[in-house]
Order: structure tokens, then C-alpha cells, then sequence
């Protein structure tokens, strides 16, 4: 198993710190997140996943579900 | 590709030997299958079979193999590359050269129609690499490599129409199209192709050319237009629960305003009633709109069974309405009337002051990772390349390699490349952050995004797109980003129980202070457990270490200082030991003269002449050194006659009628020249460090030639400033002890480790650490990158265009050892900044709790007001933010 890398830009995660660590904790409970940081300054989540058991977009519409915009990057950045 | 061989155990699924895509074999129906000596292949299409059916043995190497005696090699490929004419003399050497390479099966040149045949494993190496390494032979294919992203390949059809549209294009030699990774590699000969063709040929199969991956700046310019509309957004909502939250406040409290003298706002009058119904009323759009987040936000957490600072908020300010519209509606219900108190005034100004935080925060944060987006937008846009003679202005993503550019001053230099024709003096600080522009001239590299000053230049692309230097440092600085600082994981740890914690003080003080507290006891009660929930919000502290790292790493990023992770960020601070090797950090690292010493009857001009000529076609270092240090000083150079290396002792040659003789005191023994007292001098400057070669002319000694490995200016002061900042420097280096002595003398280190083999680096860092040092290696990432991972802290000395280097913490593009200081002396800004932060947040959670549930009431009477509490707790964030912005003006000392 391949873990795969993304970065999601998180819109609106404002209250920065704890916006950041509640959304860090639900997408850590995720089957298939192996390891997430939410960095509130960058407004962006990192998270490693196995593409085997979740895609980038499930994490996404999770994002979402909790209020914040996001979008998945067509390629990763860069 | 796997050949699929019919046998017994037939694999459900195969390789097309031809395309490499994926061929099902269940449905038995739809794979084309066809049988070649014996084996059976399986096709995608027709398309495929037919073209295998062409030439069976393009697509089985393995079969050629019986030759070679080389067992069957499923996968392998086969690709003829051109030569240049030239290349007739260079056999062997091509052959040995790519043989040599991982994944190469065979290669061999076949001179009658200038190719060479070479078999590889295609997911081991691909075309442009081959084409890269015959390149690098020396022997200069006419060809280039270009990689293209192709869009809509998921489709079942084949990818050899790719293939057969690139290879029809007038101009490519081979295209190779690799279905895992989307990608066509074409090779081609620059001088007949555009790139627009090649899109056309893609186009013509029906795909699309996918834009090549240039920086993430659309990205981050969407991100940023992002935080500009939430700003304006939150602004908004801001200004109307300010506007509501003016009568709101007035009309709640007559009294303090002077305005119950007049009986319409006399208490227990029915008109006050109507105006406290109105303003519950008029409060309601404030609380959906203005704090419409605050909601959604509690909600979406709820579903997630967790709880957060929107939960918080909107827990206590719907509280505080809820009580005050039950109080009005039915103030039967309080045991007597002026309990029945309104709160209405809470509700907005929370709501109001929180906004304005949130919003003062978004935009201070834009600021915090300002270094980094700036970072992006220094990519060009377009460039002037001259193709078939005829400049044109593209878009820089159409720039590939080995495209000769032209820049003129003052623009920006689009790729990295090399210098071909002019030169100039490039302002380069955006990207290794030295200030002083650089003078380059034809055969320096030069580094994409950096701005050229005063001439007009040609130049060779040598990198594009992702793998510019610019794309690596962003890529770097915006994977750093992605790391934590250890200390930040504490934090977190603590936060995680924080907002629970909160909800029991909460309830606890709720509690007690409808017990025991004063009458009317209800509204104590709602207003501490508000307040409680309010101030406890652990969201500066949540900031306090992201934000201040993230303007760190910016700053470092602008001064040619990129940390791979918070982990470097954090230990460079506690470094008391810098380990730095010598070669190519504390000195250049490639030899170049120093001194000329003319012996009785000659001149210095002489010796260099004659030392210069002789040394002409050595390829020896120190003799480069020689002859690139004549062709400074416009000395011409005649070829001599009769010249001849004479091993380990230096070279003979004959020169304008006279036999020269050049090299160490051995050739001159040898030779029975008289090296009088040009012997001690040559010692002495052996004593320094240097390499003394001596010149006789006819037989007579005539001067001393010195060369030496020179010490990079700045080092003596960037040695001086780490001892300054209390940091213990070593000097790390395979030299004998004498002239490490030599070259430790004149820059100042404190300790010398001298004849130290480059394998047994890594192990005197390691007994430093068992010494109890905390230790950062300073090197070029090459040689010494076992001595750098097992360093605390990994300093790689960056050489220009190369930044990625793996077994470093921190890279210092600009190549200079004031990068090491500047790095610690960030590191230490940074983490005091965290430190502030951290302590400002806590104290203001700590501090703010037990006040704001009232415990010192019973003491000083001391009780926090809920709209101040909102007030602290938005602006908390604030000043954090701020505080990490202050790093933005950040300079090291003495610069």
C-alpha cells in the first residue's frame, strides 16, 4: 500500500485554532486517513490517505460537511 | 509489458506488448490474440495487432535474446536514438556508457545509419533519461526530450494512436507513451519541431495535451480571492450586528444612559415591555445572518459528535436569547419580577465583536504566508526563444529543454539554463537571497526567476517547469508547511481535552452560581456560564505556533534558507556545535592560483605564459586552474610542441624554441634543475594549504606556480558571527593536519578534525553528540550526506539550481556559510515568537477562566462582563496573528 499525499485549502477556517483541530480530529476518525495537520496559517489540510480505502474527494465532501469550502486539486500542486 | 504466454495458468489479465495497456482476458471475445513463434499475445485492438504483426521483434525483445544468451526480459523496450557523425570515434565509450545505466538491457550503436539500439525496462528508465545520459557521454545527440501530459487517456482504446500522430510529426524521432503516468516522451530534433505541432499530433488522436504543471499559483490566487471575499464577507456581517448592537445596549441598560428619568422607560412600564419584545425581535438577524457560522459550523461539529469554539458561541449567545424572550414573554415564571432581566444586548455584541475578530484575523493571516505566495508569483510568464532563427515570445510552460533563449535587461529570466552568448550581472536575492547581483558570462548557469540587470544574453534551457530550481524551493517551502513544530503537538494535546474541560467548568459554574450566588441567581448563573464558555476558547492558542512558523520559514525562504520541517525550524535554535567541512563550504571547492613566484632573470608574466601554455590540453584540475587564471589576465596561450605528461610528476613540452619543464620538486630532481632558494618559498607556501608546481626553462628553474582550493570571502565572517552567537565551530576535513592547521588558522574555527576519510564523517558528528553537543553539519549534501542525517540539524550548501537535497534539514540555496548563521539566528526569532504566543494564549485561557466563572467575586467582586470576555477571546487570535507578523520585519543583525 502506497500512502497517497494531498493538500486541501480549507476556506473559512476561521476561529483558526480550534476550527483547525476539530476539523483535524474528524478527518483523523476517517477509515483510511493515516495522518492529517490542518495548518490554520496556511489554511490548508494536509492529509495522508490510503487510496485504497478513501479518495481525495470522500475527504473533501467531509471538509465540506463540516462548513468549510475546499476543492481538490486536479494534479497536486507543483 | 508482460508477454502473455498461453499456458496452463493463463493470468486474468495481461500487458499489451505493444501499447502496455491493460488487456482483459476474461472477456475472451474482445482481446485480439495472435501467435508469434510459438507464444501467444494478447492486443487492446486492432490497431495494436496489426502494428505488432508489422515488426514482432520491436515489441519482443526478449526473442533477440537467444542470441545474447540474456533470458527473456518481459517489459523491455526498444528505442533507436540518433548520433551526430561524430560519434564514430565514441563507440565503445556510448555503449559502456548507457550499458552501464540501471534498467539499460543492451545497447549497441550501429554506425552505417548513425543510431543506437539500446533495450531498456521502461519502469526503470524512460527515453529522456537515455537521451539524457548519451547527452551527458559527451557525445551531443541532435535530439531533445520533451515530456508531455496527456488528458482523457482512462479511455479502453490504445495509446499507440498517441504514439503513431507524435511519430508522424516532421521533426520527432521516437515518441513513447506511458499509460501509468499519462505522460508521452518525445524525443525530436529542436531545429524542425515546435511544440505547438506536437499539440496538434495529440490533438489529432483525439486527446488532449494536458497544461504542463507549472507552480501552483492558480491555486493559490483562487485561495487568496478566497480569503479577500470571506474578509469583505465577515466585514459585512460585522457592520450590521455593530449597527443593531448601538439601540440594542442603549435601550437594555435606560439607567446607565439617563434615559429611565423619562416614564417611557420607566421600569415595569408596558412600553418598556414593547421595546424589550422589539428588541428581542430586531436581535434575531443578527443572531441568522451575522452569526450565521457560528451555527452551521456548531451544527456540522455536532454531527461529528465534537465540539468547538462555533459550538461555544453559539451555545451562549443563543443562552443568553433564549432567556431573555422567555423573560419577557412569560416573566410570570421568574419568582419575582426583576429577575425577569433581558440579555438581548449580549447576544449582539457577542456576536459583533467576534465577527470583527474573525474577520481582522483572516486578514492578518493572509500576511503571515504573504512570503510564500510571493515565492510563486516570481515564475515568468513568458519567454523569447529563437527557434529556426526567428525570436518569438511563448508562453514560458512551451519552453522545454535545450531551447536557446534570449533575455534582455531588466526582464526576467524565464528557465534555468546556461549562458551561451553575452553576459550580465543578475539580480538573483529573490532566490538565494544575496543582495549583491552576480556577474555571469557565457558557461555559468543561470537560474530561472531571477532578474537579469544590464546586458542582453542567449541561453540553453537546462531545466523547465516542475524541475526549475524556483518550482523545487516552492515545492520545498510549501512541504515544509505541511510539517508540525514538536512543540506544537503538546499544545495540541492539551487543546484536545480543553473544549470538554470548558463544558464541565461551565456547567459546574452555572451551577454554583444559581445556588450560591446572589439574587437573582438565574441570571448570574447564564451569564457566568456564557462567559465561561467564551473566554475558555483554546484558538490562540491553536494559532500561536502555525502561524509564527509559517512567517519563519517565509522569511527564511526569502533569504535562500528553506527548512525541510518544523523538527529543523525547532532543534537549529539549540545548536552549540556546527560541524563544517571544509571543501566546498568553507572554500570553494575546485582549486584555483594563488600565487606566482619568478625566480632571478624572469618575470612573473613569463612564468604564467609558459606554466599556462603547457598545461593547455591537461584536463588536470590544478592545471584548469592555470589556464582559466591566464585567460583572466589575457595572456595568450601558444600551442606548444612535443608535449608530454609525465605521471605523478608534472609535464614537458617545447615552447617559442625552448624546452619547458612543469611540475612538483621530483620532475625538477629528476631533471637535475637547480631549484636554489626557490625551494623555500615553494615550502612555505605548501605550509599554507597551497600546491606549489615549479616551471624550468631550459633546464634553469624559473618560478613557482601556486594553487590552492581558496577560502569563499565571506567565510571568515560567518565563522566569527556563529561564535559569536556562543556556537562552537569545527573544521571537518580529509586534508593532513598541516594544512588544515593552515586553512583553520586563517578562518578561525575552534577545533580542527584533519584526516578524517569522507566515510568516517558521519562518525565524528556522532562522538560530538556523544559529547553531549547538540550538532549542525554544514556540507554540500554529496559526499557528506551520511555525517548530515546523523548531524541534529543538516545544513546543505546549495550549488544554484540544486535544492532539493535529500539528506538535509535546511538548504541554503545561496551557497554561502552566512546562510547557516541567518538560518540559527531565524530559528531563534521564530521560536521566541512562538514562545510569546504560546505564553500570551495560555495565560489568557488560564488566566481568564477563573474570572470569568466568577471566582473572585465572592473575593474583590470581580466578574467578567460576557461582551468583554467576547471581546478578549476574538481579539486573543488577533494579537497572536499579529505577533507572528511582527517576524515579517525580522532582519538578521549587522545586515
Amino acid at each position: 500500500m502506497h500512502p497517497a499525499k494531498i493538500s486541501l485549502p480549507v476556506i473559512g477556517l476561521s476561529l483558526g485554532g480550534c476550527g483547525a483541530l476539530t476539523l483535524e480530529r474528524v478527518l483523523t476518525r476517517l477509515d483510511g486517513v493515516l495522518r492529517v495537520y490542518v495548518n490554520p496559517a496556511m489554511e490548508t489540510a494536509y492529509v495522508d490517505y490510503d487510496p485504497g480505502r478513501i479518495t481525495a474527494d470522500e475527504v473533501a465532501k467531509t471538509i465540506r460537511e463540516l462548513g468549510y469550502r475546499t476543492a481538490v486539486p486536479e494534479r497536486s500542486p507543483l | 509489458m508482460t508477454t502473455a504466454a498461453v499456458q496452463p495458468d493463463v493470468p486474468a489479465r495481461v500487458r499489451d506488448p505493444v501499447c502496455g495497456m491493460p488487456v482483459e482476458l476474461r472477456d475472451g471475445a474482445k482481446a485480439h490474440g495472435e501467435t508469434w513463434h510459438g507464444k501467444t499475445y494478447f492486443f487492446c485492438s486492432i490497431d495494436c495487432r496489426d502494428r505488432f504483426l508489422a515488426s514482432p521483434e520491436r515489441y519482443v525483445p526478449g526473442t533477440v535474446s537467444a542470441t545474447t544468451g540474456v533470458s527473456d526480459t518481459p517489459g523491455a523496450r526498444l528505442i533507436e536514438l540518433p548520433l551526430p557523425a561524430t560519434a564514430a570515434a565514441h563507440v565503445a565509450h556510448i555503449e559502456a556508457a548507457l550499458n552501464a545505466l540501471a534498467g539499460v538491457e543492451r545497447a549497441s550503436v550501429n554506425l552505417a545509419n548513425l543510431r543506437v539500439t539500446v533495450v531498456y525496462d521502461p519502469d526503470v528508465i524512460d527515453a529522456g533519461d537515455l537521451v539524457e545520459k548519451l547527452s551527458a557521454t559527451g557525445v551531443e545527440a541532435p535530439v531533445a526530450t520533451a515530456r508531455l501530459g496527456i488528458e482523457g487517456m482512462y479511455c479502453a482504446s490504445c495509446v499507440v494512436a498517441i504514439e503513431r500522430e507524435l511519430e508522424n510529426t516532421p521533426g520527432v524521432r521516437v515518441a513513447t507513451v506511458n499509460p501509468a503516468t499519462d505522460e508521452a516522451t518525445v524525443v525530436y530534433e529542436p531545429a524542425k519541431l515546435e511544440v505547438a505541432s506536437l499539440r496538434a499530433a495529440v490533438e489529432r488522436a483525439g486527446y488532449a495535451l494536458r497544461e504542463a504543471p507549472a507552480p501552483a499559483e492558480g491555486a493559490i490566487a483562487r485561495q487568496e480571492s478566497e480569503q479577500d471575499r470571506e474578509y469583505r464577507g465577515l466585514m459585512r456581517k460585522f457592520w450590521f450586528a455593530a449597527i443593531i448592537s448601538i439601540p440594542v445596549v442603549i435601550l437594555s441598560y435606560p439607567g446607565v444612559f439617563k434615559l429611565d428619568s423619562w416614564s417611557f422607560f420607566e421600569k415595569g412600564s408596558d412600553s418598556l415591555w414593547w421595546t424589550w419584545r422589539a428588541l428581542g425581535l430586531i436581535t434575531v438577524p443578527v443572531l441568522l445572518w451575522s452569526g450565521a457560522q457560528f451555527y452551521v459550523n456548531a451544527w456540522a461539529a455536532l454531527k461529528h459528535r465534537t465540539a468547538n469554539m462555533h459550538t461555544l458561541i453559539a451555545t451562549g449567545v443563543s443562552a443568553a436569547w433564549l432567556y431573555s424572550t422567555v423573560a419577557v414573554i412569560w416573566p410570570g415564571i421568574f419568582p419575582e419580577e426583576r429577575f425577569a432581566e433581558i440579555y438581548y444586548d449580549v447576544s449582539a455584541v457577542v456576536i459583533a465583536l467576534v465577527t470583527l475578530g474573525l474577520a481582522l484575523e483572516v486578514k492578518a493571516k493572509g500576511r503571515s504566508s504573504e512570503a510564500i505566495k510571493k515565492l510563486v508569483g516570481l515564475q515568468a510568464k513568458t519567454a523569447r526563444v529563437i527557434r529556426d532563427g526567428v525570436e518569438r515570445d511563448i508562453p514560458v510552460e512551451e519552453v522545454i529543454v535545450n531551447d536557446i533563449l534570449l533575455v534582455r535587461p531588466g526582464e526576467k529570466i524565464p528557465v534555468d539554463g546556461v549562458i551561451v552568448d553575452g553576459e550580465s550581472s543578475i539580480d538573483e536575492s529573490m532566490v538565494t537571497g544575496e543582495s549583491l547581483p552576480v556577474d555571469k558570462t557565457s558557461g555559468d548557469a543561470v537560474i530561472g526567476a531571477t532578474i537579469n540587470k544590464s546586458g542582453a544574453f542567449k541561453f540553453r534551457a537546462t531545466k523547465v517547469g516542475k524541475d526549475t530550481a524556483l518550482a523545487n524551493i516552492v515545492r520545498m517551502v510549501q512541504d515544509a508547511q505541511a510539517t508540525k513544530l514538536p512543540i506544537q503537538r503538546t499544545v495540541d494535546q492539551v487543546s484536545a481535552i480543553f473544549v470538554p474541560a470548558v463544558v464541565i467548568i461551565a456547567a459546574g459554574a452555572f451551577v454554583g452560581w444559581y445556588n450560591l450566588g446572589p439574587t437573582p441567581a438565574l441570571a448570574y448563573a447564564v451569564i457566568v456560564g456564557v462567559t465561561v464558555l467564551i473566554i475558555a476558547c483554546p484558538c490562540a492558542l491553536g494559532l500561536a505556533t502555525p502561524t509564527s512558523l509559517t512567517v519563519g520559514m517565509g522569511k527564511g525562504a526569502e533569504q535562500g534558507i528553506l527548512f525541510r520541517g518544523g523538527d529543523a525550524l525547532q532543534a537549529a535554535r539549540k545548536l552549540d556545535t556546527i560541524v563544517l567541512d571544509k571543501t566546498g563550504t568553507i572554500t570553494w571547492g575546485k582549486p584555483a592560483l594563488t600565487d606566482i613566484i619568478a625566480g632571478p632573470g624572469f618575470d612573473e608574466a613569463e612564468v604564467l605564459r609558459f606554466g599556462a601554455s603547457v598545461e593547455r590540453s591537461s584536463e588536470h584540475p590544478l592545471a584548469q586552474a592555470i589556464v582559466t587564471a591566464a585567460q583572466e589576465r589575457n595572456v595568450d596561450l601558444p600551442e606548444p610542441r612535443g608535449f608530454k605528461a609525465l605521471t605523478g610528476r608534472g609535464v614537458e613540452a617545447d615552447l617559442d624554441g625552448r624546452h619547458v619543464l612543469f611540475g612538483n620538486r621530483k620532475l625538477m630532481a629528476d631533471s637535475d634543475v637547480t631549484v636554489g632558494e626557490l625551494e623555500a618559498r615553494a615550502d612555505e607556501l605548501a605550509g599554507q594549504g597551497k600546491t606549489p608546481m615549479y616551471l624550468a626553462l631550459d633546464g634553469v628553474a624559473a618560478g613557482v606556480i601556486a594553487v590552492a582550493d581558496t577560502i569563499k570571502p565571506e567565510s571568515v565572517e560567518a565563522i566569527a558571527a556563529l561564535r559569536r552567537l556562543g556556537i562552537e565551530v569545527a573544521m571537518i576535513t580529509g586534508d593532513n593536519k598541516r594544512t588544515a592547521d593552515a586553512i583553520a588558522r586563517i578562518v578561525g574555527v575552534d577545533r580542527v578534525l584533519a584526516e578524517v576519510l569522507p566515510e568516517d564523517k558521519a562518525h565524528e558528528v556522532q562522538k560530538l553528540q556523544l559529547e553531549g553537543k547538540r550538532v549542525g553539519m554544514v556540507g554540500d549534501g554529496i559526499n557528506d550526506a551520511p555525517a548530515l542525517t546523523q548531524a541534529d540539524v543538516g545544513f546543505a550548501i546549495g550549488t544554484g539550481t540544486d535544492v532539493a537535497i535529500e539528506a538535509s534539514d535546511v538548504t541554503l540555496v545561496g551557497g554561502s556559510l552566512n546562510g547557516v548563521v541567518a538560518a540559527i539566528a531565524i530559528s531563534r526569532a521564530t521560536m521566541r515568537n512562538v514562545y510569546q504566543n504560546l505564553v500570551g494564549a495560555f495565560i489568557y485561557n488560564a488566566a481568564g477562566l477563573p474570572v470569568a466563572a466568577g471566582l473572585f467575586y465572592p473575593l474583590i467582586g470581580l466578574l467578567l462582563s460576557p461582551l468583554l470576555a467576547a471581546g478578549a477571546m476574538a481579539f486573543s487570535s488577533v494579537t497572536v496573528v499579529t505577533n507572528a507578523n511582527r517576524l515579517r520585519g525580522w532582519k538578521p543583525k549587522g545586515a
